[in-house]
């Protein structure tokens, strides 16, 4: 009797922990705590487009973009105080496909993903200068436009959006379907003092044949290491990642994740008909993908998150609920790109939506959904 | 002659498993009604029932939510419910909590209609014949059924 009760009291502890679902719970990870952030009134979790936290001079800023309200709201990240509310003045900028990199205080970027247009506003919101992205192309890369012009989007996940002397480095996405894939180039450079664009970094041959699905495995992933002045290109069907200052340099380096070994092109001969929805989220979720990269200056590694493989019956229940259970898997390497360490974490979301001082910031939606006068972030830290 | 005998059948035979399917889906859409308001008979003065998601095309979403609202100040026949809610903050800023008290008005909190077999990224609109629905169609105040609803 007493064993039974005992047993049921085990089993009781475990169901209630594993419902907790914002939680990373792992041994690689140490709790350094929560970092909360009062909201506005007039703001709300779902209508935030992006987060941001940034060094400018010798502070860091939190920041986000509200869409339903049109504006920039930016924190000191060391008392969490409000210090600007950047309300968007105009009126053409579609807030609700966008992105923002704040250059200063009173520079800041926006990208409308929709309208493929680079604004450049102060802090009271008025626009400085606007570039449509996809017009004001330089004449030598007139060549490969038209069919396979992209559209500028800094994609899933983490940053694809970066300022760098007088430069904007933008990933790009659209290209996913296009017949000649090795004509296609996936990274927009707009030159902020001449207003031209330009399109380099071919996309690598694992993209040359075959079909890579609609989404995930085209994913591109940017960033940037400031110690070795390169920037670090990763594809979600790539076990490279590529090192770049997208003029004379290039190397690849290896960042293979043991979960995807098996990666390959869609089997278009199994398909008769036309491809469905459905047949590409199946063809996602049973392949993996590397979704995050990111440079962890802090340490001086990288950090590389995959999407493992998911089996047939989990993608079906997935599928049909809306909720896919997906095991993550985390790589980390140090600047030689030798890997330390790769470990699984079963949790919903262990994407950092930042790293400052080498610590994983990740969203916490349960503690929103419980007081939604606030953000929560809780602060990891990783054990290798 | 028996080619026309083959296709005459393989139509009525499609036509059977077309029926059967929308039967089906009615029947579904009728079990969440019952299963959100209890019971159909608290139904049976109402005309309609406009089911509004909170993810999918954001124009329509919008669009509906404003028409709705519009409507239910003209006429008190028709229900509204908002499903697939996950942030109850933004609602509110959007439309404001006289909308969300308003007694027509509910959310759907379990997520019932969140069912690929019933739901859909645009407004619905569930007209109802005695509390059950008996016709359905992307919300659209345009439309021949609802201008004479």
């Amino acid at each position: 009797m007493i064993k039974k009760n005992l047993f049921l009291i085990v089993l009781m502890i475990i169901l209630l922990n594993s419902c907790n679902i914002s939680s990373i719970k792992s041994d690689k990870f140490n709790k350094e705590g929560v970092f909360k952030i009062k909201l506005p009134h007039q703001t709300a979790l779902a209508s935030i487009s992006k987060f941001e936290c940034k060094k400018i001079g010798d502070s860091f800023y939190f920041s986000f973009l509200d869409s339903q309200c049109r504006t920039i709201f930016i924190y000191s990240f060391e008392n969490r105080n409000l210090i600007k509310e950047i309300k968007i003045k105009s009126d053409e900028f579609d807030s609700y496909a966008s992105s923002y990199l704040i250059h200063n205080l009173d520079s800041i970027f926006l990208l409308d993903h929709n309208n493929s247009d680079l604004y450049l506003i102060n802090s009271n919101g008025i626009t400085l200068k606007k570039i449509k992205i996809r017009q004001n192309y330089l004449k030598e890369n007139q060549n490969i436009f038209e069919k396979n012009t992209p559209y500028p989007c800094d994609n899933l996940n983490s940053s694809g959006f970066f300022y760098l002397d007088k430069k904007i480095y933008i990933t790009s996405s659209g290209n996913e379907l296009n017949p000649h894939p090795e004509l296609c180039k996936d990274i927009y450079i707009i030159n902020i003092e001449k207003d031209t664009t330009c399109l380099v970094f071919t996309k690598p041959q694992i993209y040359w044949k075959g079909n890579w699905g609609y989404n995930y495995l085209y994913n591109i992933q940017l960033a940037y290491n400031q110690n070795i002045n390169r920037f670090l290109i990763s594809y979600g069907a790539d076990h490279n990642v590529y090192i770049t200052d997208f003029k004379n340099t290039l190397e690849k380096h290896s960042m293979k994740s043991k979960f995807l070994n098996n990666i390959k092109p869609l089997n278009l001969d199994k398909f008769k008909a036309r491809l469905t929805k459905f047949d590409f989220e199946k063809y996602d979720y049973l392949t993996g993908s590397y979704c995050s990269f990111f440079y962890d200056d802090f340490n001086n590694r990288y950090i590389r998150i995959i999407n493992c493989p998911l089996d047939e019956n989990k993608f079906n229940e997935g599928f049909n609920s809306g909720v896919f259970d997906v095991k993550m898997s985390i790589i980390i390497a140090d600047e030689f790109f030798k890997k330390r360490s790769e470990f699984t974490i079963y949790s919903f979301n262990v994407i950092p939506e930042f790293i400052i001082n080498g610590c994983f910031y990740v969203l916490d939606h349960e503690s929103y959904q419980k007081n939604q006068d606030s953000l929560f972030f809780n602060i990891y830290s990783l054990k290798l | 002659m028996k080619i026309f005998k083959l296709l005459t059948f393989t139509f009525i035979l499609f036509g059977l498993i077309s029926c059967s399917n929308h039967d089906i889906k009615y029947k579904l859409i009728n079990k969440k009604i019952k299963n959100h308001y209890e019971n159909f008979h608290t139904l049976k003065d109402y005309k309609a029932i406009v089911l509004i998601p909170r993810e999918g095309c954001g124009g329509c979403i919008s669009d509906a939510t404003s028409k709705t609202r519009e409507l239910l100040m003209k006429r008190r026949d028709i229900l509204l419910i908002f499903t697939d809610v996950t942030d109850m903050k933004l609602l509110k800023i959007q439309f404001g909590n006289n909308l969300l008290k308003d007694p027509n008005v509910s959310i759907d909190i379990p997520n019932l209609f969140v069912d690929k077999r019933v739901s859909s990224i645009y407004p619905q609109i569930f007209y109802l014949k005695n509390g059950k629905c008996d016709f359905y169609e992307i919300f659209d105040v345009t439309s021949e059924r609802f201008r004479t609803l």
